[in-house]
């Protein structure tokens, strides 16, 4: 026997997600709303009752802001969501994505189915829808005679184009029957038929027509004749031109203003759709506001977002137009313009040209060289007349030396340099003898002082040599007695008196020395002996060494 | 050609002729003010039609049974809508 398989519970819980969530995705339940709580998040959470049995459900900010109608506790709804296992409680609830009260909500049901049918059918292919018109002469409008929207309409035509014809098919857009109204003013505009018995000479028949229909018709002869160049460039082959029968209206404009999902339902039945699709003639439509999308708008042929685009969609092209046109007059006015200026240019060009080729000219060059010429004979004139006058100066000056005063002045003037020179000479001589006579003092001056001079310095020596011959021969004096007292001294020291007083002096003979000791002397040498008067010579004979005292 | 039975795009056409040669160098003064005039004339006859159509906002008239009603020549009876401007 195997062990049985033990899972965790995060394992069942995915399991059970995994298989249970694809399952239940994109359903549908109805149920009674409770236990509502809104969030501050703007998250709502509610349960769904039915039958004893509950739900819980979740609708998240984003669609709970899109409600039109608030939920609260005891609304039976229709919820569209998927259900989703929330593993932290190990609870299932509803994710709910779309969710409307139970009436409306059996219509979104119904919607639904029907618009599958019709896209099935092909309703609502592009290649099925057919092109705006142009030009657009006349609009059918199929809506309320009375609402704001036909005004929207009026008030944006006026705007732009000005003139337009509008036939307003009048029809209820909501409530019993309003569908049906709507579908049959389709059918209707397509079956009204304007008929042009001679397109091109409508002026006989007017008189047995109706006024609208004579106005219509006096309409139509205007668009016939753009018809005859846009549609009909030859006549119709069959050449039947009396049988030519139009539409009465170019466009048909399917409007109502903006409501409540009830309020639109009307636009989003099938027989309204069906009708649009049979209609010949082009449909746009606009019904509501931008986020209101009905079957309506998937099948007409062109969707506006509101009354007001369409009523810009429709009268574009003459919009367009009346800007063209616009624009052609500037341009045509611009260019004529810049031609006139340009020939504004050439002729003033041709003035100023002409100015001075103006005969004026001439003259005025006469009057300049005339004022030339006069500068000139004025400036001759000035120069002649000032050569006389210098000339006339000048013999003024000639004759005035020759006149009798010029000589009396001159000798006068003469003889005052003379004094003058005399007086020179005069003064000259004085002060060259006062110069010699200051000479003459001076060397004198000199020579006396010399003289002077001289005296006094002799003066001087006499007395000098006065005193020095006293003085010299005091001194002589002493040294005469000096020398009597020193020759007397000499006397007594005389060799002489030596002898006198008894000495000899004894020499060796025949030489003149002095025998001072007994030495010098031999026996029998000859000796001279000098006494006071006289000289004797004798010899030796002996020697005794004796001392005398 | 009289400019009165141009369609609007034929008007539209020469024009352009017109502007081109208003364009051109060689183009007198007087060819000049001739094709302005007409022109001019062609803008007015445009916005004539254009503009100066009649605006007119007719409102079909039904029977009960939600059926217009026609006149004896087969025309929807219509009344005039006041519009006020």
């Amino acid at each position: 026997m195997s062990s049985p398989i033990v899972l965790t519970v995060s394992e069942l819980t995915f399991a059970i997600k995994s298989q249970l969530e694809p399952l239940f995705r994109q359903i549908w339940v109805r149920g009674e709303v409770s236990n509502l709580k809104q969030q501050s998040s703007g998250h709502v959470y509610f349960s769904l009752k039915e039958g004893g049995c509950q739900l819980s459900a979740v609708l998240f900010r984003s669609q709970a802001r899109s409600l039109t109608h608030p939920l609260k506790d005891g609304d039976t709804v229709v919820a569209q969501g998927e259900i989703n296992i929330y593993p932290p409680r190990g609870s299932y609830q509803l994710i709910v994505r779309e969710i409307s009260h139970v009436g409306l909500g059996e219509a979104l049901l119904k919607l639904q189915a029907l618009k599958k049918k019709l896209e099935q059918l092909g309703w609502f292919k592009k290649e099925r829808k057919k092109a705006l018109p142009s030009p657009i002469q006349c609009i059918g409008l199929v809506t309320s005679p009375t609402g704001a929207v036909l005004h929207d309409i009026v008030n944006v035509l006026s705007r732009r184009i000005g003139g337009f014809h509008l036939i307003v098919n009048p029809v209820r857009v909501q409530g019993e029957g309003a569908a049906q109204e709507i579908a049959r003013a389709v059918e209707q505009f397509n079956e009204l038929k304007t008929q042009v018995t001679h397109y091109s000479s409508l002026g006989g028949e007017r008189g047995e027509q109706d006024t609208s229909v004579v106005t219509k018709a006096r309409f139509f002869n205007l668009a016939e004749e753009q018809r005859e160049v846009d549609y009909f460039p030859q006549p119709p082959p069959n050449g039947n031109r009396a049988q030519l029968e139009f539409k009465i209206v170019d466009i048909i404009v399917i409007c109502r203003g903006g409501g409540s999902a009830e309020d639109l339902s009307a636009f989003n039945e099938e027989i309204v759709a069906a009708a649009c699709v049979k209609s010949s003639i082009p449909i746009v439509s606009a019904v509501g506001h931008e986020t209101d999308l009905t079957i309506t708008d998937l099948v007409a042929d062109l969707r506006a977002p509101t009354p007001s685009a369409a009523a810009e969609l429709i009268s574009h092209e003459k919009f367009q137009q009346r800007e063209r046109l616009f624009l052609f007059l500037e341009n045509a006015k611009r260019l004529l313009f810049t031609r006139l200026s340009n020939c504004k240019e050439g002729l003033s060009l041709f003035a100023k040209r002409l100015s001075h080729a103006h005969p004026k000219r001439k003259v005025e060059t006469f009057f300049q060289q005339l004022d030339d010429i006069e500068t000139n004979f004025r400036a001759a004139l000035y120069r002649l007349f000032h050569l006389r006058k210098n000339l006339l100066s000048q013999v003024t000056k000639r004759v005035q030396q020759f006149a009798p005063t010029a000589k009396l002045a001159k000798q006068g003037s003469q003889l005052t340099f003379y004094e003058k020179a005399l007086r020179e000479r005069g003064l000259r001589l004085v002060q060259q003898r006062c110069t010699a006579l200051s000479y003459h003092k001076e060397r004198l001056d000199e020579r006396l002082l010399t003289r002077f001079s001289l005296c006094k310095q002799r003066m001087k020596e006499k007395n000098w040599r006065e005193r020095t011959h006293t003085r010299v021969c005091t001194i002589v004096g002493k040294l005469k007695s000096q020398m009597e007292a020193i020759s007397s001294h000499l006397k007594t020291l005389h060799p002489q008196r030596t002898l006198e007083r008894g000495y000899a002096i004894v020499c060796r003979e025949n030489s003149h020395d002095v025998v001072r000791s007994i030495e010098n002397v031999e026996s029998g040498d000859s000796i001279q002996i000098r006494v006071a008067d006289g000289t004797m010579h004798g010899t030796i004979n002996t020697k005794n060494t004796e001392k005398l005292l | 050609m009289t400019s009165k039975k141009l369609s609007f795009e034929q008007a539209f056409q020469r024009l352009e002729a017109i502007l081109e040669r208003l364009n051109a160098q060689d183009i007198t003064l007087e060819e000049s003010l001739r094709l302005f005039e007409e022109a001019n004339a062609l803008i007015v006859l445009c916005h004539q039609q254009l503009h100066d159509a009649e605006k007119r906002i007719e409102i079909l008239t039904k029977n009960r049974e939600g059926e217009i009603e026609q006149t004896a020549s087969k025309a929807p009876k219509t009344t005039l809508m006041d519009i006020g401007e």
